[in-house]
């Protein structure tokens, strides 16, 4: 559905840490419960305005959801801090 | 130029791509086919066959004016989301193209055909023949974005179904100004037929 690059997201992860259903978080950001879903998968990329929605209700950095580049796995994080 | 119709219990009626598919198909295919053979006049039997066309496609039109495509395309804008709105300005992008290369080749076999005497090609001469090239250029219009967004839209995943199915509805609200120019139309185009026709 994109025609530009990819953009990786961390959705999924932080919607599974808060426990929030697709339909829950889209409510919340006030669109469709599909583009959730669309979001997560890659298949759409977000506009800055819903990237920024994202950012303030997660209250996290827009570059901690969003990427250019893929996100290191948490298992690999977390493999390398206990080797640390 | 689109539009959409909320059902009475204002949810979106869950369509398969397939037969969305279908039912795009069926409209863009089946209205010139049913015209085409009615104009060829091969008999009652061929008659019928462009009438039951004419009649498929316009049901099949009805049909998709329900879908969650054509709510993309033809619902106001401020009842869509960040998506939505992106999907509709492609699909739009799209539709602009298709239709004016389908407008300029109308436009140049016209020409031809009633400025060329060498060659006998058909061209509209009567009230049907423009009628039912009004009619075309009309659902072409209105379709042509649900046919991109049939086969671009990617068919939503198991947990977009099940929240899909319990997802609350809008209600529409009484469209008198819709009612009104269907209305009008009507009226324009029966008068319009009874002076036009000798």
């Amino acid at each position: 559905m994109n025609d530009t690059a990819t953009i990786h997201n961390r959705l999924p992860v932080l919607r599974a840490e808060r426990g929030l259903s697709r339909k829950a978080l889209a409510e919340a950001l006030g669109v469709n419960y599909q583009t959730v879903g669309y979001l997560e998968r890659g298949d759409y990329n977000p506009s800055l305005e819903l990237a920024l929605k994202l950012a303030a209700y997660f209250d996290l950095p827009v570059e901690m959801i969003f990427s250019l580049e893929p996100f290191t796995p948490l298992s690999r994080i977390a493999a390398s801090g206990k080797g640390d | 130029m689109s539009f959409y119709i909320r059902t009475a219990s204002g949810r979106i009626p869950h369509r398969s791509r397939g037969s969305l598919r279908g039912a795009v198909i069926l409209v863009l295919a089946g209205y010139p086919a049913g015209c085409l053979l009615q104009l060829a006049g091969g008999g009652q039997a061929v008659d019928l066959t462009g009438l039951a066309l004419v009649v498929l496609s316009a049901v099949a039109f009805f049909w998709l004016a329900t879908s969650h495509v054509q709510r993309i395309a033809g619902e106001q804008a401020s009842e869509l989301d960040d998506l939505e709105r992106d999907l509709r300005r492609r699909a739009f992008a799209f539709s602009y193209q298709v239709f004016t290369a389908l407008m300029a080749a109308g436009v140049f076999y016209l020409a031809v055909a009633n400025d060329d005497t060498r060659l006998t090609l058909w061209a509209p001469q009567t009230y049907a023949h423009w009628n039912a090239i009004f009619w075309g250029v009309l659902l072409y219009s209105f379709t042509l974005p649900s046919a991109w967004l049939a086969w671009t839209l990617p068919a939503p995943d198991d947990e977009d179904q099940d929240a899909g199915a319990s997802a609350p509805g809008r209600k529409p609200g009484t469209r008198w100004w819709l009612w009104g120019l269907i209305s009008a139309g009507l009226l324009a185009g029966f008068i319009l037929a009874r002076v036009i026709t000798p």
